[in-house]
């Protein structure tokens, strides 16, 4: 319950009519009047046309006469505070239909329409800056064309002191073909290329078929001989070299001394030594073995047999050697085959 | 007498500032500034233009190409002037251009954030001067 409870009359209705009313007008009853359309008044001869020559033609295409056309169409130039219309919800979508492309347009002017400077703000801006320009503080600001010489000056030639003129070298392009970097000619690739299948050029072909074949970085001295010194000097060729102490005359080789005395191998020591060597060797007869012809097979090549089972190669002994009884008893005794001593 | 790296810079960027004024709510991006600076007194923005809150101080600040145009003398007056010389250069539009007069209130209103802000802006410019000065070099 409210506060006000008090000063309200409970279960009593006010039922009589207040006469003093005005009876609630509907739009139905009003008296029909000529339609007064928007279009007409922005015409030529409408109340509307001095504010119409202000409008930018533009803004007028796109949204003044479609809103113009829409406020007609629904009757808003007659009525245009209190509109049945609208309160019908099938209607409100056709409004809504209607006034979207109004909006669209409105936006699409609004979006496209950018503001610019009038002439008179640019002259002014231009005055200005014009009498700021006139100060002598020119050191303070670099010159356009100053900038552009220091720009092509500060890209020398990348020169290495032994690879002559090279390319600018970019790390951040990622990788870099170095062979096109220090050889961009590609003559040193050439020249390798050369060396690796023997190709000769040939001018150098010429020079070899005359027998000129030189080195170019070879000095071109010739040495005068003794003999042409000797002539030219007018004295005997005998008396230069006998006077040279580094020459040897024939005469002055005295043979020498003998050396029978002095026994330098021992005969004895040698003989020890090669009976030693003799008898620790595998005897000869302990490596011959016999095969058949169908084991061995004849390398022409080699001159030697082949086993053909285990790849050993073997040389062929002469028989003779077995009939004299040189090889031993044990030999002969393997008949039907070839005897082979291994190797 | 006003600096003269300043008088030029504002002759050569208001006929800009003017046009990004009549494009753009002047009143209501001063407004977002000022809440930016209330709110981060001691926060130093990035002068980008796609922060809305600093949008005007990119437009008033950030111009790379005029700081590359200086020469090392211009870089040198550049780096050690202040706000109070940009506002005096400024002073010369006001009368005729309101929206201008705005942006003086602003700035004097707030020196003390826009001289510690643009210091740190300073820095970062200079940095890029010098990295493209010498990659010229």
């Amino acid at each position: 319950m409210g506060e006000f409870d008090d000063i309200m009359e409970k279960g009593k209705q006010n039922t009589t009519p207040n006469e003093n009313r005005p009876p609630i007008s509907t739009s139905n009853n009003n008296k029909k009047e000529s339609p007064l359309s928007i279009l007409d008044l922005l015409g030529e001869s409408g109340a509307l046309s001095s504010f119409d020559d202000k409008i930018n033609p533009e803004m007028k295409s796109q949204v003044l006469i479609p809103l113009a056309n829409l406020l007609d169409k629904y009757g808003y130039s007659e009525t245009i505070t209190t509109s049945s219309t609208t309160s019908n919800a099938i209607n409100l979508v056709v409004l809504l239909n209607d006034v979207i492309p109004v909006i669209q347009g409105l936006s699409e002017y609004v979006a496209g329409q950018r503001n610019s400077l009038d002439k008179e703000d640019q002259q002014f801006l231009q005055e200005i800056m014009d009498a700021q320009e006139s100060g002598d503080f020119s050191d303070l600001f670099i010159d356009e064309t100053n900038l552009e010489d220091v720009s092509e000056e500060s890209t020398p030639k990348n020169i290495h002191p032994i690879l002559g003129e090279m390319p600018t070298i970019d790390l951040g392009d990622g990788k870099i073909n170095w062979m096109q970097v220090l050889d961009p000619d590609g003559t040193v690739a050439e020249e390798n290329r050369k060396k690796a299948m023997g190709i000769t050029d040939l001018e150098e072909l010429e020079l070899l078929s005359l027998g000129e074949k030189r080195y170019l970085d070879t000095p071109n001295i010739s040495l005068t001989s003794l003999e042409d010194l000797a002539i030219s000097a007018g004295i005997p060729l005998e008396d230069v070299t006998s006077s040279d102490s580094h020459i040897i005359q024939k005469e002055n080789i005295n043979p020498p001394a003998t050396i029978g005395g002095i026994d330098i191998i021992n005969e004895d020591l040698v003989t020890d030594m090669m009976e030693s060597v003799v008898f620790e060797s595998e005897p000869i007869e302990a490596s011959i073995e016999v095969f058949d012809d169908e084991e061995m097979e004849f390398v022409e090549e080699l001159d030697v047999y082949r086993n053909k089972k285990t790849g050993e190669i073997y040389e062929v002994i002469d028989d003779s050697l077995l009939t004299d009884g040189v090889l031993g008893e044990s030999a002969k005794g393997d008949e039907g085959g070839e005897s082979f001593e291994e190797e | 007498m006003a600096n003269p790296i300043w008088k030029k810079y504002v002759s050569l960027q208001m006929p800009i500032w003017l046009e990004w004024i009549s494009n753009n709510p002047l009143v209501a991006h001063i407004e977002m500034l000022q809440r930016f600076i209330l709110t981060h007194p001691y926060y130093i923005p990035n002068f980008k233009e796609d922060n809305q809150s600093t949008e005007i101080l990119a437009q008033i600040f950030n111009n790379q190409d005029f700081i590359n145009s200086l020469s090392p003398k211009g870089i040198d007056i550049w780096y050690h002037s202040n706000i109070n010389e940009l506002i005096d250069s400024l002073k010369i539009y006001k009368e005729k251009y309101p929206d201008i007069n705005l942006i003086i209130e602003l700035l004097i209103e707030y020196e003390w954030w826009f001289e510690r802000t643009y210091s740190e802006f300073k820095k970062n410019m200079l940095i890029k001067h010098q990295s493209i000065v010498g990659n010229v070099k």
